[in-house]
């Protein structure tokens, strides 16, 4: 059994390699000085300098948070850090000709293919990307067809520009700079990410996506997502991120803020793969995300699904504030860690209208050295009538060196409240794994497939192109690793 | 000298302190102990919310109009006793007044291989023992209340049983509280149970008055040592200006049997830390509690299971019911470390809530670090089954009947673990009035 584990603590990572694409950066460090440069980089409006500057006034006020959360890593020196990273030269790309031809090697490498996107652009139901490389977007595919439909689907940078009525009216209202620290740090120095915004009663015909990727060495990633769902709108969205395999830490501090009006739906799906350092835990990604979502209008809904196997250290908790009445909140979430990987991670379920609804599954997998944590809170506010929820938290032990932990918060203010939480700490059962290899399957194919089925609760969650994916990558970081 | 201001609360805790050193009962390293603890205690403050474990429950609020330090012993010569003894368990009384023994009401206990007496006694005649065990298991607990009390309590019960002894009836603690103003006191129990010793402990607590207002801060330190068979069941039933902070404590030895019932039905503001750690292999321990609160009440239970050996096994159950203006917290966490594989521990915290203004925070946690376990934490809250209650009204109860049915069906289940049968139906009566 040893020799298994081995081979897979040693697998190697495959989006580790970097790209030669010449870059523009700012100079280490932070300071207003380098905020100012990068706004000026991107010719912001003074609103939006004026923002930035707000929240890094703020941000130097805060302290960093340490004493919670049950992770452990050194200090972050955040003058030690490149705040902006652009692919050069930076011009408006209007066709995929201008496109360096070593970015569009990467994204090959990446197995998402921009030129193919383009040539099905006619083929309904395909996936809309939008490229971010370290600070900056590099192309979003399929805009017109969007446009159509009325749908913007565009940068973070563009919608500054084209759309500053409806960033400055939802920017900050889910996720406030004053929220936490990596939330003030971003909302100084983020540099792109996404803008969606569906209109009214408008059904978007093709899965959305951000694809995020960290080139440049010495750089933090800090991007900003803003997903608006007018009355009766849907959209499914989904985000990808790799890095290359360096020494040192990343650090990557976003913010998605999602709202959704009445009837409106939206489904956001994460493949976080992040480089999670070498089998010695060196190196790595510092994953610190901000991810709030606000159920505003009456029978809205907000789904997450997310499958974390990236990262050295996670500290992520994508929320849904449930305001309108009858409004429907889900957590799905398989987490996987493996060597010295440490993942704090969970859900925050916020009921403040009536006949609220919420479910959370949360399965997490500890492997190698890590430590893998579930931390959940589940809030019935008084008068949030009839509020129901269900969550199930499980965790699968594989080996005796990692650590597998449940912290959830149920905070309960009014009688009519239903809220049930469950929560189980196992190993694979010998009698699962009797069973399969009686029928001749070996241990590896064994563990894959009850890892699988421990899973698919989750995994049936994430669209088709997506699970596809997250069923290799499980594959890749776990086969076989039970002793 | 004693009546403190709020704002310097633990310098001037810690200058009393200070002063008694030398009359508190104790050989040199008890000393030792008591001062490394008021060490920590001023290191650590009264906690606020912005501490974890206190996330629930300020107290701060507590201390606001100053706190009293000063022995009010004179009222205890008033208390009647008698009133307080539930003639109808056949057990050994013994009768606490603010921590200090009554021997004269108190029934002696023929057994040679028993020992019941007060700390001073103990300090004395069993030295040894007194010095080796005192503060040593609750020395890392990072708790301020729990560290004051082993700086400053002075009394309190010391049960110690030797040679394979087995108590043949219970041992009755009732410790009764007459102070006033703020009267903050601590109480602290010492239970040694050797190699193959068994011994069933009830406690409860009681206030002298309807109104009389203390702060009581309570510890027991039990050690049960191999197989060892230690039942501890404890009711809190003080009147409804009480402030009651509990730290028990238990180190359980290899193939030992520790069983606590935690029964909390009175005081205004309430906090029970109940602690086992897993000393030794095939450990066995049951922790059950039930709450019921009303008016403003509010009770914040913390347990922690610290599985440190293999083949060890917990159950928890904890329920409660909040109705008026009260609110409730129940922290659970089960802590099993690398080393101990083949651990079982499950947990179970239920609550109903009968009102509106009424409020229930959960948090029951696992930390686990070894892979060869079962654990499991379930956890609900809602109200009272509308079908279970349209059962019972089909069948002619009427609503209010009904419904304390069910009530008293769902406390009935923590009750029921409670081995001491007269014990067990004088709970059953209580929490039958108390959800009149």
């Amino acid at each position: 059994m040893s020799d298994i584990l081995e081979e897979i603590t040693s697998s190697e990572y495959k989006y580790g390699f970097t790209s030669n694409i010449e870059m523009e950066t700012a100079p280490k460090g932070l300071s207003e000085d380098i905020i100012r440069f990068i706004s000026q980089k991107k010719n912001e409006p003074d609103w939006m300098l004026e923002f930035r500057l707000q929240a890094f006034r703020k941000w130097q006020t805060m302290e960093e948070p340490k004493h919670w959360a049950h992770l452990n890593y050194p200090k972050i020196d955040f003058q030690d850090i490149i705040y902006y990273a652009a692919p050069k030269p930076k011009k408006k790309l209007n066709s995929l000709d201008e496109v360096d031809p070593e970015l569009l090697k990467t994204f090959e490498k990446l197995g998402i293919s921009l030129e193919e996107q383009k040539r099905l652009s006619g083929v309904e139901s395909t996936i809309a990307v939008d490229a971010v490389i370290d600070s900056v977007s590099v192309k979003t595919t399929f805009k017109e067809v969007l446009a159509e439909k009325g749908i913007i689907f565009c940068s973070f940078s563009e919608a500054v520009h084209e759309h500053p009525e409806l960033v400055k009216k939802y920017m900050g209202s889910v996720v406030p700079y004053t929220d936490n620290y990596y939330a003030a740090l971003n909302s100084a120095v983020f540099t792109d990410g996404s803008f969606c915004y569906i209109p009214k009663g408008v059904r978007c015909p093709m899965e959305l996506s951000t694809y995020f990727r960290i080139n440049t060495s010495g750089t933090g990633q800090f991007e900003r997502t803003l997903i608006i769902a007018d009355e009766g709108g849907y959209a499914s969205y989904l985000e990808g991120c790799t890095a290359p395999s360096r020494d040192e830490n990343q650090l990557h501090a976003a913010v998605v803020e999602i709202i959704v009006h009445e009837n409106a739906e939206i489904k956001y799906s994460t493949v976080q793969n992040w480089y999670p350092g070498d089998k010695d835990g060196k190196g790595g990604v510092y994953n610190f995300v901000t991810k709030r979502g606000i159920c505003f209008g009456d029978n809205s809904k907000l789904s997450w699904t997310q499958v974390e196997t990236g990262s050295a250290i996670t500290w992520k908790y994508p929320s849904v504030i449930l305001k309108g009445n009858n409004s429907v909140g889900e957590f799905y979430s398989v987490a996987v860690t493996n060597n010295y990987q440490q993942a704090d991670t969970g859900t925050k379920m916020i009921h403040l209208g009536s006949n609220t609804r919420s479910t959370i599954v949360s399965k997490g997998i500890s492997a190698g050295f890590s430590n893998n944590s579930y931390r959940g809170l589940v809030r019935i506010g008084k008068g949030a009538k009839n509020a129901r929820n269900f969550s199930q938290c499980d965790s699968l032990l594989m080996g005796d060196k990692c650590g597998a932990h449940t912290f959830p918060y149920i905070e309960i203010k009014d009688k009519s409240a239903i809220v049930e939480h469950e929560a189980t700490t196992s190993k694979i059962g010998e009698d699962q794994l009797f069973y399969c290899k009686q029928r001749g399957l070996d241990t590896e194919k064994a563990v894959a497939l009850i890892v699988n089925g421990y899973c698919k609760e989750v995994l049936n969650k994430l669209p088709m192109e997506f699970a596809v994916e997250a069923q290799k990558l499980l594959a890749v970081s776990l086969e076989g690793s039970v002793g | 000298m004693n009546t403190i201001s709020t704002i310097n609360n633990v310098q001037l805790i810690s200058e009393v302190f200070t002063e008694r050193l030398s009359q508190l009962p104790g050989g040199n390293n008890v000393q030792e102990i008591r001062r490394k603890a008021i060490e920590q205690f001023t290191k650590l403050g009264f906690p606020l919310r912005s501490n974890e474990e206190y996330k629930y429950s300020d107290t701060s609020k507590l201390f606001k109009e100053g706190i009293n330090l000063a022995h009010a012993d004179d009222d205890i010569s008033k208390v009647d006793f008698n009133k307080y003894k539930q003639k109808n368990i056949d057990a050994y009384h013994i009768f606490l007044a603010n921590g200090e023994l009554i021997s004269t009401e108190s029934d002696k206990i023929e057994n040679n291989k028993v020992e019941v007496c007060d700390l001073k006694t103990a300090a004395e005649k069993y030295d040894k023992i007194f010095n080796q065990y005192y503060g040593s298991s609750v020395a890392k607990f990072n708790d301020a209340f729990a560290q004051l009390n082993i700086a400053l309590a002075s009394k309190g019960l010391f049960v110690y049983l030797k040679d394979r002894a087995k108590l043949d009836k219970p041992l009755f603690i009732h410790n009764i509280s007459t102070g006033t103003d703020n009267h903050f006191f601590q109480t602290h129990h010492l239970i040694i149970a050797e190699t193959l010793c068994s011994i069933d402990i009830i406690e409860d607590f009681y206030s002298q008055t309807n109104s009389n207002q203390y702060i009581l801060n309570s510890l027991a330190e039990i050690f049960v040592k191999e197989q060892g068979i230690v039942n501890y069941y404890k009711l809190q039933n003080e009147n409804e200006n009480a402030i009651h902070i509990n730290t028990t404590h238990a180190v359980q030895d290899k193939q030992s049997l520790f069983d606590t019932n935690t029964v909390s039905l009175g005081g205004k503001w309430g906090r029970n830390n109940l602690n086992i750690l897993m000393n030794g292999i095939n450990c066995e321990s049951h922790l059950n509690g039930l709450f019921v609160l009303k008016g403003q009440q509010h009770l914040d239970n913390h347990t922690l299971v610290d599985h440190q050996n293999p083949h060890c096994e917990s159950n928890q159950l904890y329920k409660g019911i909040l109705s008026d203006k009260s609110s409730g917290v129940f922290n659970g966490k089960i802590y099993v470390r690398k080393d101990a594989q083949k651990t079982n521990a499950y947990q179970s915290s239920k609550s109903m809530l009968l009102s509106d203004d009424a409020s229930m925070n959960t948090k029951p946690q696992l930390e686990i670090y070894a892979d060869d376990v079962k654990c499991s934490h379930g956890s609900s809250t809602g109200q009272i089954d509308t079908n279970a209650l349209f059962y019972l009204r089909a069948r002619g109860l009427s609503e209010d009947s009904a419904r304390k049915l069910l009530m008293y069906a769902f406390a009935l289940d923590v009750i029921n673990t409670v081995k001491i049968e007269p014990y067990r139906h004088y709970l059953e009566e209580l929490i039958e009035n108390s959800l009149n």
